[in-house]
């Protein structure tokens, strides 16, 4: 049960930060903010959005703990945070990299196998020709 | 030899909400490769770590169950489940519990299909809610997944 609820609460982030993801406005603010903090009215810019329609998507984003907020009282900049993005990505990643594990012993056997069947397949022909 | 063989070869998509599937191509018949999946004294010997399992059932017939036992930090747990299909050597299909784990439940459908002698082996899990298949995924409820997710929840504890 501990285990259980702890993924589920580790879901519940995920799928805030899949569902911050989801929108293209959103992407391309993590897009900018990848390179660099900005505040509001920078970011608004290159969107010909109003400010307060960039603050809801950044609401969004802070929610789901991509994008925090910078030091600087009066600008109120806001800055990328990778880690939620490291932790969906790495979710696929370790799933796959236990398959890879499990399926390279399973080649292994699969190879000894084949030797196996040979083996036996050499003893029946002889059996055969005699 | 292994060596020359590149590092991604498994692949994993989610078709859906409640899916996960898994995908990779295998240097032998299909005949073979459904022998290894289904045949106990087989699996035995490729699932999970070396002689990681403590016993393995599997009896691949309709209705037949199949059963994997192993310990994990101390603590014993099993995979087990019913064949629903068998057509072998290109499908079954099997459901799956998980002593220690009563959420636990989905359905595993396995395709093969054999080109030039290479099969490519497809599993797909479709799980009754999304909160349990993306879970899963982040265990991957094999005895090498479960221990690395124990030794996690071990330091995260420690940490609290």
């Amino acid at each position: 049960m501990i285990m259980y609820n702890l993924l589920v609460m580790k879901d519940a982030v995920l799928n805030a930060t899949f569902g911050a993801l989801a929108d293209p406005t959103r992407r391309a603010i993590l897009a900018r903010l990848a390179n660099g903090e900005a505040s509001v009215m920078e970011l608004a810019e290159p969107f010909d959005m109003s400010q307060p329609a960039i603050s809801k998507h950044l609401k969004v984003l802070e929610r789901a703990g991509l994008v925090v907020r910078g030091q600087d009282a009066q600008r109120r900049p806001r800055k990328l945070n990778p880690r939620p993005l490291a932790d969906a990505q790495g979710w696929i990643e370790t799933y796959r990299k236990q398959w890879e594990a499990a399926f390279a012993r399973l080649d292994e056997l699969l190879e000894e196998l084949k030797t196996e069947k040979l083996k036996t397949e050499k003893k029946e022909g002889k059996r055969k020709k005699r | 030899m292994t060596e020359n063989i590149k590092n991604i070869t498994v692949t994993i998509t989610t078709p859906s909400d409640r899916e996960a599937v898994v995908t990779r191509e295998f240097n032998a018949p299909a005949a073979l490769v459904f022998e290894a999946v289904t045949q106990a004294d087989l699996i035995k010997r490729w699932y999970g770590a070396s002689g990681s399992l403590d016993s393995c059932e599997s009896d691949p017939r309709v209705g037949g169950s199949w059963r994997f036992a192993f310990t994990v930090g101390g603590k014993q747990m099993a995979k087990y489940g019913v064949y629903n299909e068998i057509d072998a050597p290109r499908r079954f299909v099997r459901t799956e519990r998980f002593e220690g784990w009563d959420e636990y439940e989905a359905l595993l459908t396995v395709e093969l299909v054999e080109r030039n002698g290479k099969t490519t082996m497809t599993q797909s899990f479709l799980f009754p809610t999304q909160e349990l298949r993306d879970a899963v995924m982040k265990t991957g409820l094999t005895p090498a997944g479960m221990s690395t997710f124990y030794e996690r929840l071990d330091t995260l504890l420690a940490s609290l």
